[in-house]
């Protein structure tokens, strides 16, 4: 709390401001002082490491609680839908960590590019890289556990669990390219879950997919492939620093 | 602008941003170190000499500081620079100014207020100007000065007593 006394005493005390002649030479000489010092450049891949340790570790549990589910699921039941369920299950990991990983992401990229030369989109596709990653290893996983314990076609159930893959990537990213992060990931899960139950409601759609051919499914996993990398090429050579941190979901512009 | 887009910016180079910044706190800074040294060629100067380190620190600065914050924390170490290099000048000085103050007392209060400031220890000055003249919290004063908020405390109640104990007939 100021004191009364001292704050209407210490209000006399006004000083007359430097003209603007002193102010833009000032601006001048700031300006001629800074230097243009080449900062180090960052390869991809240290970029990749220095993101997996800025990675927030809810995200890390996250990804190994959804593990567990899916071999304990795998291991306890045995039936051609479970194994459907399970592989449009896995790409919810992508929808939950696309937000996990680009909310912890702005203090550590403020402090990187601090130092380095990283555009943020490059830090944008490192994130990326990581998150699809671990989604991938562990649909593998969960096909090569199948393999095992059921008679499901592997080189099938690996494409369907991709196709999932891509297409919530393909799904989240296009949202977050004109909402905020929460919104896009809020649309992306209500789509794919509604898209999840009509395969449980409707047998035919179940039999549909269960009953594709290689051919058609890998026709549609490289589409999906194809349209996910095109956001991702746009996303990368685009975005400008504002849209990014509005991708980030930290702030809002 | 934000400041933080704008302090981003100029960490990629850009001049315009770096000037935007300059004009925005130029007579904020000013400001405080004149109240801290009283003596307006040292504050231009010093001024100056707050955007330059600033300039230089730029890549190191983390946004999570508040740019005012941190280039009050700037203007206080060049400050206390420039009383370490011309201690005796600037003692003398303060003499001058306050006895000077004292024969105008009556009538002109400025001066009065200037030099019962320029009386208080140093650290006691600092709080009082970022406190009252800049309405800064504690919180943030204890960061600006790297001191902890019971010391800022303790800092302001001993400098406003002096205060008033110097002003006693004004107040």
């Amino acid at each position: 709390m100021k004191n009364k006394e001292i704050k209407s005493a210490l209000d006399y005390y006004d000083v007359k401001l430097p003209d603007e002649d002193k102010i833009e030479s000032t601006v001048l000489n700031v300006i001629n002082s800074q230097r243009t010092v080449k900062t180090p450049e960052l390869s991809f891949k240290r970029i990749i490491i220095s993101q997996i340790s800025s990675v927030k570790n809810s995200f890390w549990f996250f990804s190994f609680l959804f593990l567990i589910v899916i071999v304990f699921m795998y291991l306890k039941i045995d039936s051609e839908y479970t194994t459907l369920f399970l592989f449009s299950t896995t790409p919810f990991l992508n929808i939950i960590a696309l937000p996990t990983l680009f909310f912890t992401f702005n203090r550590e990229r403020m402090e990187l590019e601090g130092t380095c030369l990283i555009k943020p989109a490059t830090v944008f596709s490192a994130k990326s890289v990581i998150c699809g990653a671990l989604d991938l290893i562990l649909i593998l996983f969960a096909v090569l556990i199948s393999a095992i314990v059921t008679d499901v076609p592997v080189l099938q159930s690996a494409f369907l669990g991709f196709l999932g893959y891509t297409s919530s990537a393909f799904i989240a990213m296009c949202f977050s390219l004109f909402f905020k992060t929460q919104v896009a990931m809020a649309v992306t899960s209500a789509i794919y879950a509604v898209a999840v139950s009509s395969v449980f409601v409707f047998e035919d759609v179940a039999n549909f997919i269960l009953n594709m051919n290689f051919a058609t499914l890998s026709i549609i996993f490289l589409l999906f492939f194809l349209l996910l990398s095109g956001v991702v090429y746009y996303t990368k050579n685009n975005y400008k620093y504002e849209r990014v941190v509005f991708l980030y979901g930290t702030e809002n512009i | 602008m934000r400041d933080r887009e704008l302090v981003q910016q100029a960490k990629y180079g850009d001049k315009e941003a770096l000037s935007q910044i300059v004009r925005r706190y130029y007579n904020e800074i000013y400001l405080f170190i004149y109240r801290r040294l009283g003596d307006s060629y040292s504050a231009e100067d010093i001024t100056q000499e707050v955007f330059l380190k600033f300039t230089q620190c730029l890549p190191q600065y983390k946004e999570k500081d508040k740019l005012k914050s941190y280039l009050l924390s700037i203007a206080i170490n060049c400050s206390n620079d420039y009383y370490r290099k011309a201690k005796r000048e600037v003692l003398s000085e303060e003499i001058e100014i306050t006895e000077e103050a004292e024969n105008s007392f009556d009538s002109d209060m400025r001066e009065c207020i200037k030099s019962a400031l320029l009386q208080l220890p140093d650290e006691q000055r600092n709080v009082i100007i970022l406190r009252y003249y800049h309405d800064l919290k504690i919180r943030e004063i204890s960061r600006i000065t790297s001191c902890s908020q019971s010391t800022v405390k303790s800092r302001l109640y001993r400098g406003e007593n002096q205060l008033k104990e110097i002003l006693k007939g004004v107040l």
